[in-house]
């Protein structure tokens, strides 16, 4: 297969997105745009242009109205999918890692830095797409001890908020009175990922560990590993066609420069999901694999690097009809 | 696509004359026909044909919509269709799923080079293994090991003669060697009676005239030596009969002296100047011709 290469950032990915249908495709980096692509062609339909700092998170909700992005210029912005107009602006007190609409596109929540002696925290809002006017009051905040939140995201039905946080521990919290309902302690490192599965029953972490894991969404009871050998930046769950988790990568970036891009296992990792074994790999970038994303219908996937490319896979037949036995 | 000159056509549309039958042109084929002259100063006509097919894509409803949608920010009044400044195709890549995946590419690489190197024979020049000489394990211990070789050629005829009579007390010291190693002296068939000099010897005295093979003392080894690392280290030098490690009973590491026997007696001379003050494994070692044990 031949990538389609996106080149609308100057800096590093930190996250890219399909919206439900897959056609669309955002992007956010380490410059100060988000960029929408059409994934089946790789055409720029436009940029949200506003943000004063690093785009650390993206969302869009499930009707593809709405945009959301978590920034170090301590905002988060709500934006207008359509014409790129910017709705409305949190104003938090440190950078906003993370953001993501629950799954009815209700509510977001925001993972706060912990910084300047401010906690790291989490910050729950209503959206109503309806109105122009969006509360800047929290319906909740968390602070989660005693280790700060690195990601985050919704369960079904909005009933809980699961978390990675700092020190490799995953847990699940109650949005609405900010209790801690179960916490795990599989990871040892840093949790840099969390995607969920289609349905949300269960989601995959990924880890500076190397390894990455899919938990259970209600009683975090960890169902499969993913040993690899690089400290792992994503991981996500193909959510349709084949049985496989994809997770990327890579050194450090501070170490890229000193070691060959091979050493640097700078590839998407295709993993069995059920039997955890691996089964291909792919090339192409040139630094960390920073960010992955799976086309929703299985037929194309996404990963976002250090180089400040996006690379957009469609997959070549015999994808399809490769059979694990 | 199909680019041809008058005199060379390959279509069968084309007639002679190099006019163009217009066919198909009901079945959604375009033909272009253009004239130019070529690198070669000839006139040439260019056929291009290209086939026009309709691909009708059903997508979703909102999917149809937001393709309709007019570009915004620094996108805003450029064209539709991909701009080539930030939408690019990439180099081909490939995904190959199998079952017990390892890294494909390298030993599709390592077999490619293998299979261009069939039938030409892979010496690598520092340790004589079927390996290219940048990837040789001794790479950086080794390297000086060639010139010394090189210049031991050169001494060896004047040394033979000084050392002729250190020679006959190392065939004793050999002796020594010889009951301390026990069984593990094996000298493969090919090589039993090359220090005999003679065809036809029994496997007995093969072993006999062993003991009277000049014997080097290599001593102030690193505990780390192997008797592996010391026969490729030895055998620059010549066919090595035995090679005997002293090693710890219990630990079975390097007590750090060896002895070494050459067939050759000039092959032993050559040894002793190169590795006598060679630096091996971050020590110099010491040779010297083994002293016959006077027991």
């Amino acid at each position: 297969m031949r990538p389609i290469l996106l080149q609308g950032h100057e800096r590093a990915l930190t996250q890219i997105k399909y919206n439900r249908e897959g056609d669309l495709l955002f992007s956010v980096a380490k410059d100060n745009v988000i960029n929408v692509w059409f994934s089946h062609n790789g055409e720029r339909l436009g940029t949200y242009n506003g943000h004063q700092g690093s785009i650390w998170s993206v969302d869009v909700n499930s009707d593809s109205s709405l945009l959301i992005s978590g920034s170090a210029d301590n905002t988060a912005r709500l934006w207008n999918v359509a014409d790129g107009r910017l709705l409305h602006t949190w104003t938090s007190n440190t950078a906003v890692k993370r953001v993501q609409f629950s799954e009815d596109d209700k509510y977001v929540l925001m993972v706060t830095e912990q910084r300047m002696g401010f906690p790291g925290t989490i910050l729950i809002f209503a959206v109503d797409p309806t109105t122009a006017d969006q509360s800047d009051e929290p319906l909740n905040v968390i602070i989660p001890e005693p280790s700060k939140a690195t990601v985050a995201g919704w369960g079904y039905l909005n009933k809980y908020i699961v978390v990675g946080h700092e020190n490799g521990n995953v847990s699940l919290f109650d949005w609405n009175t900010g209790e801690v309902l179960k916490c795990v302690e599989d990871h040892e490192a840093i949790i840099s990922d969390l995607q969920f599965s289609t349905d949300r029953t269960y989601f995959i972490t990924s880890s500076k560990d190397k390894t990455a894991r899919i938990y259970d969404s209600n009683t975090l009871e960890c169902i499969k590993s993913y040993p690899t050998d690089t400290p792992l930046n994503s991981a996500v769950i193909v959510p349709a066609i084949k049985e496989f988790v994809v997770v990327g990568g890579g050194q450090e970036a501070m170490q890229v420069t000193t070691t060959s891009q091979r050493q640097g296992k700078f590839e998407c990792r295709f993993f069995h999901k059920i039997h955890e074994d691996e089964v291909g790999r792919v090339r192409g970038h040139f630094g960390p694999i920073n960010t992955i994303a799976f086309h929703p219908d299985g037929k194309s996937f996404s990963s976002g690097g250090e180089d400040g490319y996006v690379r957009v896979h469609h997959f070549d037949p015999d994808y399809y009809t490769f059979k694990y036995e | 696509m199909a680019s041809s000159s008058l005199s060379q056509n390959w279509a069968d549309d084309i007639d002679e004359l190099g006019k163009v039958t217009p066919r198909d042109s009901d079945n959604n084929i375009k033909t272009i026909v253009e004239y130019k002259t070529n690198d070669e100063g000839k006139k040439v006509k260019v056929t291009r044909k290209i086939q026009m097919k309709l691909v009708t894509e059903t997508v979703n409803k909102v999917v149809a919509e937001r393709k309709k949608l007019r570009k915004f920010g620094l996108e805003s009044g450029n064209k539709p269709g991909p701009d080539p400044a930030t939408t690019s195709l990439g180099e081909q890549v490939f995904l190959k799923l199998t079952v017990g995946f390892q890294d494909v590419e390298t030993e599709e690489s390592q077999n490619k080079v293998r299979s261009n190197l069939k039938g030409k024979n892979i010496v690598c020049r520092i340790c004589k293994g079927d390996h290219f000489t940048t990837k040789c394990p001794y790479k950086d211990t080794l390297q000086p090991l060639q010139d010394l070789a090189a210049a031991g050629e050169g001494a060896d005829e004047g040394a033979a003669g000084a050392d002729a009579t250190s020679a006959s007390a190392a065939a004793g010291a050999g002796a020594a060697g010889a009951t301390e190693v026990g069984g593990s002296a094996y000298v493969p068939p090919h090589l039993r009676n090359r220090g005999a000099g003679a065809a036809g010897l029994t496997m007995d005295s093969g072993r006999e005239r062993r003991d009277d093979l000049p014997t080097l003392r290599i001593t102030n080894l690193s505990e780390d030596t192997q008797e592996s690392d010391l026969q490729t280290l030895c055998r620059h030098f010549g066919s090595v009969s035995r090679v005997f490690l002293a090693k710890d009973r219990e630990t079975q590491i390097c007590r750090g002296y060896a002895f070494v026997s050459y067939y050759d007696k000039e092959d032993a001379v050559k040894a002793l100047a190169g590795l006598n003050g060679y630096g091996y494994d971050n020590l110099i070692l010491h040779a010297d011709w083994a002293k016959q044990n006077t027991n």
